[in-house]
């Protein structure tokens, strides 16, 4: 008796910290970022920016998914460290599923013809964001920011700054196994310009920038055409896979005597999950429940992660969902296990089931 | 050379963009107090105006920013940077002489193609000297010096040499033993580090950590000087957030205090006072605006916070005993009498 109570206290105090599943939530992006990312300077949409675009292009549906706009305006990268945090957290029972990090602009934009901030400062703090996302549960994606715009204030010293930070993103998230949105190459890409010389086109084409009062405006704020442009890219990314398929989940099963299992699984097929959630239910609801980065927790076909902290002996039943950047599956079948810590041997071998042996001899 | 200003001002929009919203915006506060010097662009117009007295207005050339101020005994003299007519940005130096504006000329270039973040140097009631970060990018920026004899420039003085990357933020004083101390952001191939160096008796010190080495951001460092040294405060990544750190300079050596502010504290400034100085940043979590007070000794004493209902910055109408007032310029630069706010001040623990 006195288990019992252990089990149902432990499944109430878990449970109360713990997300629903997921299967039934609508799937959420989170677009963090500034002035741009709040759609300031919209002229056909205002503040719809390229969020609303996004959301549209995707197909959402109020039951199916949502793009959340978090942009302030003014912001750096030094205070979106903080408000990321702020924005997670206030994310509602389930984290979002992936965050749009687009910032920086305004680290660049200063007064003076010099940043105050440096690139790796800005790519440090943008690491930082992606991090904490990550942390919650959330799949990071970082974008490059758009040109400063030409025609404006300090001209080129700042879009050499722009470019240097692109490049640096795009690594960052090529290492850190994080998909790179290229705002910077979508509304500015390599070409001619009307007199037939090579040059990037946001050096004579400024179409897709917004006009403050007739004139420039300096901090490179897109127009309607920009944020086009910017949620196409956006959309390609994320259209570019399709919503992963049903993982596998493999051991443990049984009987075990491990309270800390390792649970394993097979990665669907096509292999296109970024991120799986795991999770442990059992009699007092669920016990363990997590999303794990798929370059941190697999290996080839197979993927793994910890159980902590330890569960107690009792009946188990765990599942497995995949998602990436487009949606994410259902819970996939069950497994089921059973603890029992006071077991000599693992594997079965006191309960007489031998599924997970190699071979018996009779 | 006394040339007053030409105008032809278009790109001065820049913080209403960036801001989202018009209001005056850009604030630069040199010291507080009823004679308290401040800066503010507002739309086209660069304005520098003693706290309660009309201001001069600076028909700037175009992209013209300010980036350093500091009162002289005639005047004041300002640091901050324009477009030349080629539509290169370089420096803009400018003083107001006994009611008369001057654009004074510019030390010789170090070995870059860009140059920015003047700071000016002033001793004994005038201009003495002009510290700058140049490159021919903005990774690859260096501080250089130089001193100014009433008339003309010495020879430019390279500061910090070359690092193995960019370095920038400078800010720097003279204090009152005619040193000059000079701090910025240097990159250490890993993070940003608050470095300084002292010019004593014409010899640059060879550059050096305000603090002991990590592998975090200290980053936007602020200077002033006091009656015996000076306080550096800057924003410090604590692992999960940025707070301000400070240290003290005894003219020897550097004493870094524990970190104060909230959650996401950056872009500190040190505005002079009468008794020593204002420490004002902002944070993120809470949102406030706060103010530390820094005695004459530069220790920090007393601390207040108001809650942030603007991103622009306050000006500091000067300390009273019991209180801190806060105020806005409005948009045509003065100070708008509705928008003063009183914060008590509390004991810094």
């Amino acid at each position: 008796m006195r288990l019992a109570v252990r089990f149902f206290l432990r499944g109430v105090l878990i449970g109360a910290f713990l997300s629903a599943p997921a299967s039934g939530q609508i799937f959420r992006w989170l677009a963090f970022g500034d002035s741009i990312t709040a759609g300031w300077s919209d002229d056909i949409n205002p503040s719809g920016g390229y969020p609303g675009r996004l959301e549209n292009d995707l197909g959402c549906t109020p039951s199916t998914c949502q793009v959340v706009e978090r942009g302030l305006s003014g912001e750096t990268t030094s205070e979106g460290v903080t408000r990321i945090r702020q924005v997670l957290n206030n994310s509602g029972p389930d984290p979002y599923d992936v965050a749009l990090i687009m910032e920086g602009t305004n680290d660049i934009f200063q007064p003076n013809n010099i940043s105050n901030v440096s690139i790796p400062t800005i790519m440090f703090n943008l690491n930082q964001m992606a991090t904490k996302a990550e942390k919650a549960g959330t799949e990071a994606v970082l974008a490059s920011i758009i040109w400063l715009h030409p025609g404006g204030q300090h001209g080129t010293s700042r879009d050499q700054l722009v470019e240097n930070l692109r490049n640096r993103i795009s690594s960052s998230a090529r290492t850190n196994s994080r998909l790179f949105a290229d705002t910077w190459s979508r509304l500015c890409p390599d070409g001619q310009d009307q007199h037939g010389h090579s040059q990037n086109a946001c050096f004579w084409n400024h179409d897709h920038y917004w006009l403050n009062g007739g004139q420039p405006d300096v901090v490179g704020h897109p127009n309607s055409s920009g944020f086009r442009m910017i949620a196409d890219e956006f959309f390609a990314l994320i259209d570019s896979s399709p919503v992963p398929g049903l993982a596998v989940p493999s051991t443990p099963s049984g009987m075990i005597n491990d309270a800390t299992p390792i649970l394993t699984w097979t990665k669907e097929s096509p292999a296109l999950a970024s991120w799986y959630q795991v999770r442990v239910t059992g009699p007092g609801g669920t016990y363990f429940q997590t999303w794990v980065k798929a370059s941190q927790v697999c290996s080839g076909s197979t993927c793994s992660t910890e159980v902590t902290p330890s569960l107690d002996d009792n009946s188990y039943a765990w599942q497995v969902m995949s998602r990436n950047a487009r949606g994410r599956n259902g819970w996939s079948s069950q497994r089921s296990f059973t603890i029992d810590t006071t077991a000599i041997f693992d594997d079965g071998f006191e309960s007489g089931d031998t599924s997970a042996w190699s071979s018996t001899v009779q | 050379m006394s040339n007053r200003f030409s105008a032809i001002s278009l790109g001065l929009l820049a913080l209403l963009s960036a801001e989202g919203r018009p209001a005056a915006a850009e604030l630069l506060q040199a010291t507080a107090g009823e004679q308290g010097l401040y800066s503010v662009r507002i739309s086209e117009q660069l304005i520098v105006r003693r706290i309660g007295s009309e201001g001069t207005s600076i028909d700037a050339p175009q992209s013209s920013d300010l980036y350093s101020l500091r009162p002289t005994a005639h005047g004041w003299v300002a640091g901050g940077h324009a477009l030349t007519d080629t539509g290169d940005a370089d420096l803009l130096l400018v003083q107001q002489f006994e009611g008369q504006l001057e654009m004074l000329p510019l030390p010789d270039k170090g070995a870059g193609m860009l140059r920015g973040q003047p700071v000016v140097l002033v001793s004994g009631g005038g201009l003495v000297g002009l510290a700058w970060v140049e490159g021919d990018r903005q990774s690859d920026l260096q501080v250089w010096a130089a001193r100014w004899t009433g008339s003309e420039w010495g020879e430019t003085e390279p500061v910090s040499g070359p690092g193995p990357g960019s370095q920038l933020a400078l800010a720097g004083a003279v204090l009152e033993d005619s040193s000059w101390l000079l701090v910025w952001t240097g990159f250490d191939g890993e993070d940003d580090e608050t470095l300084f160096s002292r010019k004593v008796q014409g010899i640059w010190s060879t550059p050096e950590l305000v603090h002991s080495d990590n592998q975090v951001p200290d980053i936007t460092p602020a200077l002033v000087a006091l009656s015996d040294g000076a306080v550096a405060a800057w924003s410090w990544f604590d692992g999960s957030d940025y707070r301000i750190k400070t240290a003290r300079f005894d003219g020897q050596d550097w004493t870094v205090n524990e970190a104060i502010g909230g959650k996401g504290s950056v872009y500190p400034t040190l505005v002079s006072t009468e008794l020593g100085a204002q420490l004002l940043f902002h944070s993120v979590s809470p949102e406030t605006w706060t103010v530390v007070e820094v005695d004459a000794t530069g220790l920090l004493s007393r601390i207040t916070s108001l809650p942030k209902s603007t991103r622009s910055r306050p000006l500091l109408l000067g300390p009273t005993s019991d209180e801190v007032r806060f105020a806005w310029p409005s948009e045509t630069g003065m100070i708008d009498d509705a928008s003063i706010r009183n914060q008590p001040w509390e004991p810094l623990r």
